[in-house]
Formats: C-alpha cells, sequence, structure tokens
C-alpha cells in the first residue's frame, strides 16, 4: 500500500505527534518527510516547522490499518487520515500562527480539549 | 342536542387534558343519555370500571367516524385536506368532536352547490397549479404515489443528500452529539484485549502496524491499541477473534493464548484516553524520569 504514513521506527522519547492530526513518527521521520495528512506545514522544507507543529507530550498509541472501517478512527476523529500510527490525545494546541495556516488552506483544526 | 352536549363535555375534557380514551367514552354516552335523558350530571359519577365497559362500544364508533371521512374524501377529491383531518384526529384526539361537526357542514355545503361554490372553485384552482407544478397531466395521490419510480427517486435524492451532509461535516466540525452518535454498536468492529510483554506495548502496536499495512496487507484487523497506563495488556480492533489471532501471530511480544472481548459499554473508555496528558507551565516543578 502506497499512501501508508511512515511507521515509527524507534520507541520511547524520541516519538513526536503532529499537533493537528495526531499522526505519530520519530522526530527524524517528520524531518525527512513530513506529515502525510498536514502537508501544507511542510515540515520537511522548513525543520523548524517539526518542533512547532509537533510535540513529544501526547499519551496512547493507536495503529489504524483501516481508518474507514475502523470505530476506533472514527471515534477519534482521524478515519478521514491515512493509515499509520495515531496518538489518543495530544494536550497542547497550535500556536495562533499555525491555526492561520489551516484557515489559509481550509484545512480544519480541532484544539484538543481541555478537562 | 345530544350533540351540542357531547361537545360541552368535551370542552370539559379539554381542560382536564384527556385522553383519547375520555373522547370515546362521551362518544357512547350519547348514546347513553338519548335514551336516559340526564347526560352531564351522572359525568362526574362515573367510575373507571364503567369507562372500560364502555370502551369496546366506542371502537366502533370512532371506526364509523372513520367510514364518513373515506365517504368525505371521495366526494372532495381532495386528499390534502382529508390527510390533514385525519392527521388530527390522530394527533389531537380531543378535538375529533368539534370536527366532525365541521365536517358534516361542509357536507352540506358541498350538496347545496356544487361547481359554484367559491370554496370549491378556488380548489379547483389550486388542482391545476398542482398539476403544473408537478409537470403531470394528472394529480397523483399523496399514499399511492407513483409506485416504484417515485420511490426510488425518493429513496435517491435522500442517500445524495446525506452523503454530500455527511462529507461536508468533517472531522472537524463535530458537535457532541454528533460525537454520541458514533458510540460503537453491535455492527461495529471489536476490541479485543491481547496479553503483552510488560514495557513492549507500543512496540507491538507498531509491529502490527508493520505486518497489517505493508508486509501482509489483507489482514482483517483494523487498529492496535496500546495505553500508556495499561502494561502487560494492548487491544485490537477486530470483527472477529480469528482475524486477530491471525494478525498476532509471530510476534513474539504477544502472547494470543488468551484474548478476551471488551463489552461494548466500555470500548469508549479504552479509547478515551483519561487525561494523564502533562501540561507544563513555566515556573512549574518536574521529576526528571530519563535524565536531561
Amino acid at each position: 500500500m502506497s499512501n501508508v504514513a511512515q511507521i515509527p521506527t524507534s520507541f520511547g522519547h524520541e516519538l513526536r505527534a503532529c499537533l493537528r492530526c495526531r499522526l505519530v513518527k520519530t522526530y527524524d521521520q517528520f524531518r525527512e518527510s513530513g506529515c502525510e495528512n498536514c502537508q501544507f506545514f511542510n515540515m520537511d522544507k522548513d525543520h523548524e516547522m517539526v518542533g512547532e507543529c509537533t510535540t513529544s507530550n501526547f499519551t496512547g498509541i493507536i495503529s489504524v490499518m483501516d481508518p474507514t472501517r475502523s470505530w476506533a478512527a472514527r471515534w477519534l476523529r482521524i478515519g478521514r487520515f491515512v493509515p499509520g500510527c495515531y496518538t489518543l490525545a495530544v494536550s497542547e494546541t497550535l500556536s495562533g500562527e499555525l491555526q492561520g495556516i489551516c484557515e489559509e488552506h481550509n484545512i480544519p483544526y480541532v484544539p484538543p480539549k481541555r478537562s | 342536542m345530544a350533540r351540542d352536549k357531547t361537545l360541552v363535555q368535551n370542552r370539559d375534557d379539554d381542560e382536564e387534558f384527556s385522553e383519547k380514551g375520555d373522547y370515546n367514552i362521551h362518544g357512547s354516552r350519547i348514546r347513553a343519555s338519548n335514551g336516559g335523558g340526564g347526560g352531564s350530571k351522572s359525568r362526574g359519577g362515573l367510575s373507571r370500571k364503567r369507562r372500560r365497559l364502555i370502551f369496546v362500544d366506542d371502537v366502533a364508533e370512532e371506526a364509523d367516524d372513520d367510514d364518513e371521512e373515506e365517504e368525505d374524501d371521495d366526494y372532495y377529491e381532495d386528499y390534502g385536506e382529508s390527510r390533514k383531518k385525519r392527521k388530527q384526529n390522530s394527533a389531537a384526539a380531543p378535538f375529533i368532536d368539534d370536527q366532525a361537526i365541521v365536517a358534516s357542514s361542509d357536507e352540506e355545503e358541498s350538496t347545496d352547490g356544487e361547481g359554484e361554490d367559491p370554496f370549491i372553485v378556488s380548489n379547483d384552482d389550486q388542482e391545476d397549479d398542482d398539476d403544473r407544478r408537478m409537470g403531470h397531466g394528472y394529480r397523483p395521490h399523496p399514499w399511492l404515489s407513483d409506485g416504484e419510480e417515485e420511490i426510488e427517486e425518493i429513496e435517491r435524492r435522500i442517500q445524495q443528500r446525506y452523503q454530500s451532509y455527511d462529507e461536508e461535516i468533517d472531522e472537524a466540525n463535530i458537535n457532541d452529539v454528533e460525537q454520541q452518535s458514533r458510540l460503537p454498536s453491535v455492527k461495529d468492529s471489536k476490541l479485543w484485549t491481547v496479553k503483552c510483554v510488560i514495557g513492549r506495548e507500543q512496540e507491538a502496536a507498531f509491529c502490527l502496524m508493520q505486518k497489517c499495512a505493508i508486509d501482509q496487507p489483507g489482514m482483517h484487523i483494523r487498529s492496535a491499541i496500546a495505553l500508556d497506563y495499561l502494561q502487560n495488556y494492548i487491544y485490537v480492533e477486530a470483527d472477529k477473534e480469528a482475524h486477530v489471532r491471525e494478525a498476532c501471530k509471530g510476534l513474539k511480544m504477544l502472547d494470543t493464548r488468551k484474548i478476551v472481548v471488551v463489552p461494548i459499554k466500555e470500548m469508549t473508555d479504552v479509547v478515551s484516553a483519561k487525561g494523564k496528558a502533562l501540561d507544563f507551565v513555566k515556573d512549574m516543578w518536574v521529576r526528571m524520569k530519563i535524565g536531561i
């Protein structure tokens, strides 16, 4: 399958999650090929963006093989993203500037819920 | 006379927000009062039991009413009107008696002058309008409408509308109510717990991803979940236990001897990531775990 997101190559604290789509990869993977769902962040071209658009502060991993038919993916609102490893929740929000970029590209962004 | 009396009685009942049963009781009591005379005084003294007894009769009378309406329908050929009546008949039972009076007066009117009645004439105009709007030479019956074709058309339209609606709501613009509609049901795939070597839960999830999405596509599992706070187990989402077993085969950190299904009610708890997420604030004390 061609449209599967990269699978993290290591575990633990090297992992980062995209703040918009919650895709989980290693820092290096984000630097090399950006985020498969959020290409408009251009993380692969602008490496500073990796730090801004991703976080290492997340909980839980879900590997989604079949997003369209997975109940968990639908519940977590990642049913329309590419298959890949995601996190259940991130606790940080995108900065206002980056949210602006989302708006420019007409991409919806849902900030994580604060409990 | 009797009819007037019932009207008054029904009005009383309206104040009490009576149900359909009450109307029926009075309906039959018309007959009782026709024979015996004193209607309204004995009303309060009616026991529950007696009300029950009378009930059987009432059904019959109600059926009669319906028949009358049918006749009206035929006579008028105005289905919109009759449908309205019918609707009120079922929904606003306490008002039925009033309606019956109106209906009968209508009947009288229409027999008086058929084509000359301005009401009827205006109706015809409306019919013409309808015809033009529908583009048919005749007016379709609202219930027995054009048969299969129209039903298919409606079905198609609903489906189209639903589809576009579904596309419109992107994953982002979902409120809590819509989220509730995504609650797991029996149609959804199930979550299964699989025992895993402690500390390798995340790795197991990644390995399952690698295996099922890239190495061996054609596996039937939908997702695999590793929770930070739950050691020794991972969750695998699939329709059947056999699918889970098949996917886990060959992964040494997973023990497939005991696979347990998660009850549907607990499925949301699994994925709702109970807020262990840390919020770092400036000047906050933290405990180092893995060094700087």
